[in-house]
């Protein structure tokens, strides 16, 4: 509704949906982001690479305003990260790191919360609650209570939860980590609806496949600092390596492998 | 399955209004926690009821008169073993006079043992003094209870003679009652009234503390342990719909918890009642009370059970794990009994002088009804003050949860 439009030099004018400038986190003694700057194009899936501890997660709980920024700022679909922090909220779905889904709660309950709380109707509720549940094979699981769900059952449940509500932007942290073939193929198929339809992905992983058949764009994070960012060709020009594991390992270790 | 579609359609329901579906997920989420509507509810007032009775039951002289033995070496001394034996509240067994009577009531054979000594309707009859020796175990609940009715008929029986002695030397008896006591209480108050103005403020006091003690712990430092206030914080909620949302949630629990378990005490009590008056030998009294003294009552444990569920969430919310916050409202429960046992002992005067303290002024208002003590200015000072502490137990929750530190473990 607000793009920011900005002109990165020598390049034409975009309309982004994120744009991040110089945010830096401490989280206790830990620098765990370090005046990260990146900007994400509206309706793409974009990428954020990084090894373990590299400050993915913490990037994405200021971006969803769950961690307010110590130094920097963020401006999501034109609104500031900490000034209009409801507002961001409104744009937004988020899939975290642990998926924070009730366990005493039926998925069908959950979906009737988040429904709610986001002001959709009864209606829309029950419908989408059909769609997503059948989508994702957990239509025979719908008044089973959460807690008694495998892992890849409440991954799948936590995209749903991330996705119901049609927001403009979703933030989705490793989703599709520790899950079979087959139910990361669901999720992968997912997100690139979602995306089809116009929606803007925010994705962590260190999966370099999935980032491969998924993302237009990735930044490398690592030790908290923005290592590199663009297209994964760009990025492979860049490090000259074929493909993106290695240009992984080149951008994080600062060195070519053979 | 039928269930989950009711709570469903509740939940479909219901306006749009964030609060609304704050409070209706936490109800949800409390109903399925099986363990801790056991442990909150049903256990209580299942409990409460028993331990309130059970002493009593085993002291109650008709269900388990004192066990007495009697050597009865005056075979003159009928009259007074008469006496003794007319009573139902202890059973009376002969025995000889060779017994040990110390090793008799050390291993309970009998709990008491009375001796009847071979001068004792002579030196009674010629005006000197007899001795009615009594072997007893101050340990053995029944066998103290058995001396103070062996107490009773020697007192009664000495008296009958007395005034024999002093009819045939023809002095008048009150010659031996110099003094006497003529008292006047400046408040009327059966047995009945007295008891439960010592039990039920403190009962319904801790009970209305306690009862959200669980719900609050879980609601806020739960969900911070199982990693589910992360989701909430990125809705479009503000953060003092979510305390509030949680705040009235637990507080119906609660009312839901008090509610079921003052039945239990006030069922227990009526039992309780019946067996005091039957120990101390009176007919039972049953409480009876008008229905404003009920009404303030209520409203009493309503704003206590308010201001105590606030600060319940204040110190879980603090918590940085469900142990830590179950550790404080566990110390902050006993700390608050003091207070509720030092209104038991206090004169109303005193404790109008106190109606501002936070838990003391409810507490006081319940005993104040209990004792039909009528004060209008106390009554709004007790109440106002506690909703005052409310909004600040409140405020201070929602300050702790406004950082960033309380939510996650930095
Ligand atoms: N609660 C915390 N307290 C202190 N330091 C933390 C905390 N959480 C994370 N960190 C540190 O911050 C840094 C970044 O962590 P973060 O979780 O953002 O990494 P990540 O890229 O998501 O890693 P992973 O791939 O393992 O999920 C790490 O060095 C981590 O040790
Ligand atoms: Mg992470």
């Amino acid at each position: 509704m607000f793009p920011v439009y900005s002109i990165p030099e020598g390049k034409e004018a975009m309309v982004y949906s994120i744009s991040v400038e110089s945010i830096t986190k401490y989280l206790g003694k830990t620098l765990a982001v370090d005046h990260a700057s990146f900007n994400v194009q509206e309706g793409i899936v974009f990428g954020l690479l990084g090894p373990n501890g590299a400050g993915k997660t913490t990037t994405i709980r200021m971006l969803t305003t769950v961690l307010k920024p110590d130094e920097g700022t963020a401006k999501i679909r034109g609104y500031d990260l900490v000034k209009d922090a409801v507002k961001v909220r409104e744009v937004i779905g988020v899939l975290p790191e642990d998926t924070g889904l009730y366990d005493r709660l039926t998925p069908a309950e959950m979906l009737i919360f988040h429904g709610k709380i986001r002001g959709m109707d009864k209606k829309e509720i029950l419908e989408k609650t059909e769609k997503y549940l059948s989508m994702l094979d957990l239509q025979a699981n719908r008044d089973q209570k959460v807690g008694t769900f495998s892992k890849g059952m409440k991954q799948k449940l936590a995209l749903i939860r991330a996705v119901f509500h049609e927001p403009e932007i979703i933030f989705l942290d490793e989703p599709t980590v520790g899950l079979d073939v087959m139910s990361a193929r669901q999720i992968r198929k997912l997100i690139s609806e979602e995306s089809g339809h116009g929606t803007t992905v925010v994705l962590s992983t260190h999966n370099m496949w999935e980032a491969q058949q998924l993302c237009r764009e990735v930044a490398v994070i690592n030790k908290g600092k923005i290592v590199s960012q663009g297209t994964i060709e760009a990025l492979e020009q860049l490090t000259h390596e074929k493909d993106l594991e290695d240009v992984f390992v080149h951008l994080v270790r600062g060195e070519v492998t053979e | 399955m039928k269930r989950t579609r009711l709570l469903e359609r509740i939940g479909l329901a219901l306006p749009k209004s964030p609060l609304g579906v704050i409070i209706w997920r936490e109800l949800v989420d409390a109903l399925r926690d099986r363990r801790t509507i056991f442990a909150a509810i049903v256990i209580p007032m299942i409990l409460i009821p028993i331990t309130l009775n059970m002493p009593l039951f085993f002291m109650s002289p008709k269900q388990n008169p004192p066990n007495v033995a009697l050597v009865q070496l005056d075979p003159n001394a009928g009259t007074f073993v008469n006496l003794l034996n007319s009573t139902e509240d202890m059973t009376i067994h002969w025995i000889p006079a060779s017994a040990n009577t110390t090793d008799l009531v050390l291993k309970n054979t009998y709990d008491i043992v009375v001796l009847i000594p071979e001068n004792f309707t002579s030196l009674v009859i010629s005006n000197k003094t007899a001795i009615l020796a009594i072997t007893f175990d101050s340990t053995n609940q029944r066998s103290t209870i058995g001396l103070s009715i062996i107490q009773a008929i020697q007192t009664q029986y000495s008296n009958f003679i007395v005034l024999n002695r002093l009819s045939t030397l023809h002095v008048d008896p009150n010659l031996l009652t110099p003094i006497q006591i003529k008292s006047t209480s400046v408040r009327a108050i059966t047995s009945a009234q007295a008891i439960a103005g010592l039990l039920i403020p403190y009962f319904i006091g801790i009970l209305s503390i306690s009862a959200g003690a669980s719900f609050a712990t879980d609601t806020t430092a739960g969900e911070k342990e199982r990693r589910t206030l992360e989701v909430y914080l990125t809705m479009p909620v503000s953060r003092i719909k979510i305390i509030l949302g949680k705040y009235l949630g637990v507080s119906a629990l609660s009312l839901i918890g008090v509610t079921c378990q003052i039945i239990g005490v006030l069922l227990g009590f009526s039992v309780y009642t019946s067996l005091y008056a039957e120990l101390v030998g009176q007919t039972s009294q049953s409480l009876t009370l008008g229905a404003l003294n009920i009404l303030t009552i209520a409203v009493s444990a309503l704003i206590l059970s308010m201001t105590g569920n606030a600060l319940l969430m204040m110190v879980s919310i603090f918590a940085k794990s469900f142990k830590e916050a179950q550790q404080y409202s566990s110390v902050l429960t006993v700390g608050l009994v003091v207070p509720l046992i030092v209104v038991m002992y206090l004169p109303p005067a005193t404790l109008s002088n106190l109606i501002f303290l936070p838990f003391l002024g409810p507490v006081t208002l319940i005993r104040n009804a209990i004792f039909n003590i009528w004060m209008l200015d106390q009554l709004i000072i007790g109440l106002a003050s506690s909703v005052v502490y409310l909004v600040i137990f409140i405020y201070t929750a929602l300050r702790i949860f406004s950082q960033e530190k309380a939510i996650f473990r930095v």
